[in-house]
């Protein structure tokens, strides 16, 4: 578990341990401290759920087309942004696709930036809640390639073009394919972490100057690390809808 | 790349510069990662089946996953800049 106990985390702890208990049962899991089941980056996740939640009941709310509110327009230009993005990779038939897209783009901007408040943590920094997001882009892909192909015409992906190849290039494939959420994991893991822990140790030598500057720096990788997660995912769709390899 | 998926609908559009940003951050972490996940598959093979040499023929192929997906990235991006040299 983590040092320390942030206080949403103890929040949590304080009122809902019993809850994380049964629902850990239900798994046929168990917390090691059932004192404190909740580690700090679930309670963060479900604070950026409940943000997310809330912006989208406030925007829908206000949905006007003749005079459309500031958050209704942050909105349709992300998703607008985001679906011209899908088109221009996977073509019109990718828009279907776009919806996961713009969730997942949403869920970790809004984590990633969670670390520019003070007292709280991105959760992107703990290898756990990136695993997850990858983990989810992987079986979505496939099931998304599986359902466009059908089940043998997407395997035949993983043969390659020549049939007398198939033997070396299925496992080839294979771990191409098995490596993309590690890789996915690791690099919205890595940066967060890092930008988080340089941004702390520049913050407890000085006050002034440089933490300013590392504070900018983060910000531009929340930005850029949602983006690119979220650019990859759309990649990985059209490959597995592209009937062509 | 950025236009791979859509080909055959009228002109090559140029590749969006965030895109390629994105591909070729990407690229970096290709080779080691195929390479780790090629090792544990024959790790975990050597393991189950009690042999000793599979986890060298997956590192292997994990190295050549790795560099196939290289220098398929860079195809791409060759043959983009071919189809929009010549549209």
């Amino acid at each position: 578990m983590h040092e320390h106990e942030l206080w949403i985390t103890a929040l949590l702890n304080r009122y809902l341990a019993g809850l994380a208990n049964t629902l850990l049962a239900w798994v046929g899991l168990e917390a090691e401290d059932p004192a404190h089941p909740w580690p700090n980056y679930v309670a963060l996740q479900l604070l950026v759920a409940l943000i997310l939640v809330v912006l989208a009941l406030l925007a829908r709310a206000n949905l006007s087309v003749e005079r459309p509110g500031k958050l209704q327009h942050v909105v349709e230009l992300i998703y607008g942004f985001l679906r011209n993005q899908m088109e221009e990779i996977a073509g019109a038939r990718g828009l279907k696709y776009v919806h996961l897209c713009v969730t997942i783009f949403l869920f970790i901007l809004c984590c990633n930036l969670l670390g520019t408040f003070p007292t709280l943590e991105p959760p992107t920094m703990f290898p756990a809640v990136p695993l997850g997001c990858a983990l989810l882009v992987f079986l979505y892909y496939h099931a998304v390639g599986i359902r466009a192909q059908g089940p043998v015409g997407y395997l035949k992906h993983f043969a390659g073009p020549v049939w007398w190849l198939a033997p070396i290039m299925v496992p080839i494939e294979l771990i191409s394919h098995l490596s993309r959420p590690l890789s996915l994991t690791v690099r919205l893991f890595a940066n967060m972490f890092a930008g988080e822990n340089v941004f702390m140790v520049f913050l407890a030598l000085t006050y002034l100057g440089a933490p300013v500057a590392f504070m900018g720096l983060h910000l531009f990788a929340a930005l850029v690390q949602a983006y690119i997660f979220t650019l990859l995912t759309m990649v990985y769709i059209e490959g597995a809808i592209a009937h062509e390899h | 790349m950025a236009t791979a998926g859509a080909g055959g609908r009228g002109p090559k559009k140029e590749p969006n510069p965030w895109v390629l940003v994105a591909r070729y951050m990407q690229l970096a972490f290709v080779v080691p990662i195929s390479s780790v996940v090629g090792y544990a598959i024959g790790y975990y093979l050597d393991k189950l089946l009690r042999t000793t040499y599979l986890r060298v023929v997956f590192l292997l192929l994990g190295i050549a996953a790795g560099f196939i997906e290289l220098i398929r990235e860079v195809l791409r991006d060759e043959s983009g800049k071919a189809g929009s040299d010549n549209s």
